[in-house]
């Protein structure tokens, strides 16, 4: 039999343990083994300091009474850990960046360093807080009597009353000693606590496994989950009038919203994180933990109400369940579960709420009230860590009276929902802080009183007056009796449960406020530059703060204040290492923007923003904020997007510069290739007949006594060779007209077939001469077409001529046929000489192209004659083209466009 | 899948999520009827969440190998680096 002397040793064993585990981390860490900081399963196990008591026993309660509204608790937290990219990476890179000890810190930070935001947060989270480590202490006590049966010999004469062991009270002493002893141990200036986290993380995976156990013991005992769910257990576990009404969204939603806003919870996700890429673990595998934790949930409820009997109290079926199946070494495992997971609360809600007393409450308390003489009396920083000792003395004990005050009544189990709701007045601050450029803090301090006083109003009061002691009358009629002030109905909304009338109101009007209030406020220069660092903050650089912040001190100054606050040796390496950033070899740093702003962050780090402002200022001189400065680091933000869309487009375009450039240089290449071929045909072209001109002119000079008839030939020949030359001379430069487009010409409606006729004629001679006979078809229609009689006759001439030249067929003819067609007229020159072999078509049209001279050998002409048609062609919109080829003979086909 | 694109997978998720868990699709699933001993909303339910799970471990790693060039230093931070501004060519 378990009685309370063993639960006793057992649960003082294992705090002993938690003790030792917390004392070696907390040595490793400062030997700098930093495994725990570089650990992201840590990170997350420490997360699950979201599970308390509440939890691990009111779950298992809840299910049993409410059905399948308990998962809404985690769902929420599941949604915002996977949406993590977002919010939470945010929240952190701030934390990082501005040294953030606490929500209330970064409350005030946001809204220009105000402390009157601070202390009306930590007040919140003072008053939602208590209550609920009230109810901690609840179950630990609860817990402690159900496994221990009330009976203790050894103990029992502890207590006054002798009815049992003041768990509670004893509880309450280990862990304020447990806190003091970790949370409190030095001041660090990132408020981080390697020893707690590695303690809380431990008693993550004892919770989370005593759960399992039992989940798996119900199953097991049960001989598997189709004889634990009946038709009728599921029918009555499950079937809830409304079950996914409006208390199913808001719970959903407060849950997400006390994931980020619970003091707790921003002190392991945000102020303890080492690394800003544990998120991406903990963004998927803290919902796996809160599903493992909701697994047995319905199982072990089933069990409860199937094997206990009616009215056991469903709040302790973890407990009860194995030991109603006398388990008992189970039971005083899920009991050490249990006690895992409310000190753990307890322990970092301590460690959280201590911070922002003692940063935001007595430290301004301290700098405004200088007759008490702390300020001056030199050691700020024992001053800070007796302050921390003190306020986790008081919470507890605070918690303490509020569970003495209220253990009889039902009050402590409706708390956590009460204090989620009341943590939820920060998030309408919170998100416009972060995203939200214009949000004021009038704003802000307007939304979270209204806020608060509405839920203190329309949720906490009721619940204090559920007992019907106190404000009774109130709740049934309103305040001074009106009913349109009634709490649980205000201005007549009726017909909702309690909490989401009560969330509907309160951050209505909080989010309402916050927007007026900013929209008609005006923000303080200093507002607005913490408000381009928080809405910016994965933009700007770190630092970028100190060229909006102008001020300037005394050197000594700053390393009295900073050797106060943060201790010599810290202040003294901080300088240090400032003095090397800064090129210094003597090892003092001046006193620049950069460098204030810097230590106003590490001594913010340890007595909140607010303070450290203040602490700063009493030293600095000229203060300005530099308003133009703000202004641009708020540009610069945009215009850095804007410039680096402005890149990705001018990219693109210099992409398809390139391309068009590397074509354009092939052509020109392959260009320059044509020009020098050209160049070099032409010479030698020039070259043939002034060398034989020469050769008979050299001959003539020399020879005195050549008979006249030699002489003749000769001089025949010089006066052949210099036509041959002129022609040539003139066809290169007709065609360079025709290419450079300045020949003008006139243009007139004809008869292309009289240019055919003409050119048959002008031919004639030639035919005879050679033996050609000439035929011709004209077509039927007389066509007309826009061009120039000449020209067209100088192509016709020069396909004709070339047809007779080229002719060496024993019966030459040459045909020209006209046709219309329906894209214009066409006439083909057709002979029945060589062909042109197998030069290529555009080559023969080009000027003295490689293999024009193979067409040309040995025969008359230019070899220019068809590139100029071509181009006399190509100028009438018409084209040349050589359709046939063959050893029979080749045809040649002008189609010149009908005028129209 | 390009970084834009991983990124706004991983907005998107959570209110996938959120519709999924609330009326009316939940409600479409709501039953009490047990399937091997399971009822049938809690089958719907802790099956959803599965599914987010993977998919956010999923996208974890992908946003991972992906980088964020930007990722802070690990506490404490040096004094942060004194970044040069380009104010000379303004």
């Amino acid at each position: 039999m378990l009685t309370a002397d063993v639960v006793v040793t057992i649960a003082l064993c294992y705090v002993g343990l938690l003790f030792l585990l917390a004392f070696l981390s907390d040595r490793w860490s400062r030997r700098g083994n930093n495994w725990i900081r570089n650990s992201p399963l840590l990170y997350t196990l420490s997360i699950s300091v979201y599970c308390t008591s509440w939890t691990f026993y009111g779950a298992v309660g809840s299910a049993a009474r409410n059905g399948l509204e308990f998962i809404t608790i985690y769902l929420g937290p599941t949604l915002v850990f996977l949406g993590w990219w977002y919010l939470l990476r945010k929240l952190v890179r701030i934390g990082h960046v501005n040294r953030i000890s606490s929500i209330a810190d970064l409350i005030s930070s946001r809204y220009g360093k105000s402390n009157t935001l601070a202390v009306i947060v930590t007040l919140i989270a003072v008053i939602g807080t208590t209550p609920y480590i009230a109810l901690q202490l609840k179950a630990v006590t609860t817990s402690f009597e159900v496994v221990s049966g009330g009976r203790g010999d050894l103990l029992g004469n502890l207590s006054g009353d002798g009815t049992g062991f003041d768990a509670a009270l004893w509880v309450a002493v280990g862990m304020a000693l447990f806190t003091i002893l970790f949370g409190t141990r030095n001041l660090d200036a990132n408020e981080q606590h390697p020893g707690v986290v590695a303690a809380i993380a431990f008693e993550a995976l004892v919770k989370l496994l005593a759960l399992l156990l039992v989940g798996l013991y119900v199953v097991f005992s049960f001989g598997g989950l189709e004889n634990l769910f009946s038709e009728e257990m599921s029918k009555r576990l499950l079937e809830r009038e409304n079950v996914f009404g409006s208390r199913w969204a808001v719970l959903t939603f407060l849950s997400a919203t006390a994931i980020i806003c619970l003091p707790r919870e921003f002190q392991v996700t945000v102020v303890e994180n080492a690394r800003e890429s544990h998120l991406r673990t903990a963004g998927w595998l803290f919902p796996a933990y809160l599903l493992l934790i909701c697994l047995f949930v319905l199982p072990i409820a089933a069990a409860g109400l199937t094997r206990l009997p009616e009215g056991a109290n469903p709040d302790m079926f973890v407990l009860t369940v194995p030991m109603a199946g006398n388990q008992e070494m189970l039971a005083l495992f899920a009991f050490i579960g249990g006690f895992s997971s409310a000190t753990s609360m307890v322990i970092v809600a301590c460690i959280a709420l201590s911070i922002m007393i003692s940063n935001h409450i007595v430290m301004p308390v301290v700098l405004r009230l200088r007759w008490l003489g702390l300020y001056d009396s030199g050691d700020l920083k024992t001053l800070v860590l007796f302050s921390r000792r003190f306020s986790i003395l008081l919470i507890l004990f605070l918690g303490l009276l509020y569970y003495r005050l209220s253990a009889q009544t039902e009050a402590l189990a409706a708390m956590g929902l009460i204090a989620f709701a009341g943590v939820a007045q920060f998030l309408p601050s919170l998100l416009a802080g972060l995203y939200w450029r214009q949000a004021t803090a009038r704003g802000a301090k307007l939304g979270l009183i209204a806020g608060v006083l509405l839920w203190a109003y329309t949720l906490l009061l009721p619940s204090l007056a559920e007992d019907g002691t106190f404000f009774a009358d109130t709740i049934a009629h309103g305040l001074f009796g009106l009913e349109m002030l009634r709490p649980e109905a205000l201005f007549g909304l009726t017909g909702f449960d309690p909490l989401v009338h009560a969330i509907v109101w309160s951050l209505t009007a909080n989010t309402a406020l916050l927007i007026a209030g900013s929209l008609f406020s005006e923000m303080a220069p200093l507002e607005r530059l913490q408000s381009a660092l928080f809405v910016d903050a994965f933009r700007n650089a770190p630092g970028d703060e100190s060229r909006a912040l102008v001020r300037s001190a005394a050197i000594d100054d700053l390393r009295l204040l900073s050797r106060r606050i943060l201790g010599s040796d810290k202040a003294d390496r901080l300088f240090l290492d400032f003095a090397q950033r800064q090129g210094r070899d003597d090892g003092v740093p001046v006193a620049d923007n950069a460098f204030i702003t810097h230590l106003e962050r590490q001594i913010g780090g340890n007595v909140g923003a607010a303070s450290a402002r203040v602490m700063i200022s009493e030293v600095v001189s000229g203060e300005t904020i530099s308003f133009d400065e703000i202004i641009r680091m708020v540009d610069e933000t945009q215009q850095v997007i804007e410039y680096s869309q402005a890149l990705e487009a001018n990219s693109r375009t210099l992409h398809q510069t390139a391309a068009q450039l590397r074509q354009a240089n092939q052509r020109l290449m392959r260009l320059d290739n044509e020009k020098d071929d050209f160049l070099s045909q032409v010479s030698h072209e020039l070259r043939t007949p002034m060398t034989s001109i020469r050769s008979f002119a050299e001959a003539l000079l020399k020879a005195d006594e050549m008979p006249a008839a030699q002489a003749k030939r000769f001089m025949g020949i010089i006066h052949d060779e210099s036509l041959r030359l002129t022609s040539l001379l003139d066809d290169i430069l007709d065609l360079s007209h025709l290419e450079s487009g300045e020949v003008r010409w006139q243009v007139e409606h004809l008869d292309p077939e009289s240019a055919v006729t003409n050119a048959i004629a002008a031919c004639e001679g030639l035919a005879t001469e050679t033996g050609v006979v000439i035929t011709c078809t004209p077509s039927a229609a007389g066509p007309v077409v826009e061009g120039n009689r000449d020209r067209l006759s100088q192509i016709l001439i020069n396909l004709i001529s070339n047809a007779i030249k080229y002719n060496d067929s024993p019966d030459p003819r040459v045909h020209v046929a006209c046709e219309v067609h329906s894209d214009g007229w066409q006439v083909h020159v057709r002979d029945n000489g060589p062909g042109a072999g197998d030069v290529e078509p555009d080559q023969l049209f080009s000027k003295f192209a490689r293999g024009w001279r193979q067409i040309a050998k040995g025969r008359s002409g230019t070899g220019l004659g068809l590139a100029i048609s071509a181009e006399i062609a190509r100028r009438h919109g018409g084209e040349l083209a050589l359709t046939e080829t063959s050893d029979n003979g080749s045809c040649f086909t002008l189609t010149l466009p009908l005028a129209p | 899948m390009p970084r834009q694109k991983l990124r706004d997978a991983a907005f998107i998720l959570p209110f996938f999520g959120l519709i999924l868990i609330m009326p009316p699709f939940v409600d479409i699933f709501f039953s009490t009827r047990l399937l091997g001993g399971i009822p049938g909303i809690l089958l719907y339910i802790f099956g959803v969440w599965t599914m987010l799970i993977v998919l956010g471990a999923i996208l974890s790693r992908r946003l991972i190998t992906d980088g964020d060039a930007a990722e802070t230093p690990p506490r404490p931070m040096q004094p942060p680096p004194q970044q040069e501004r380009p104010d000379a060519d303004r």
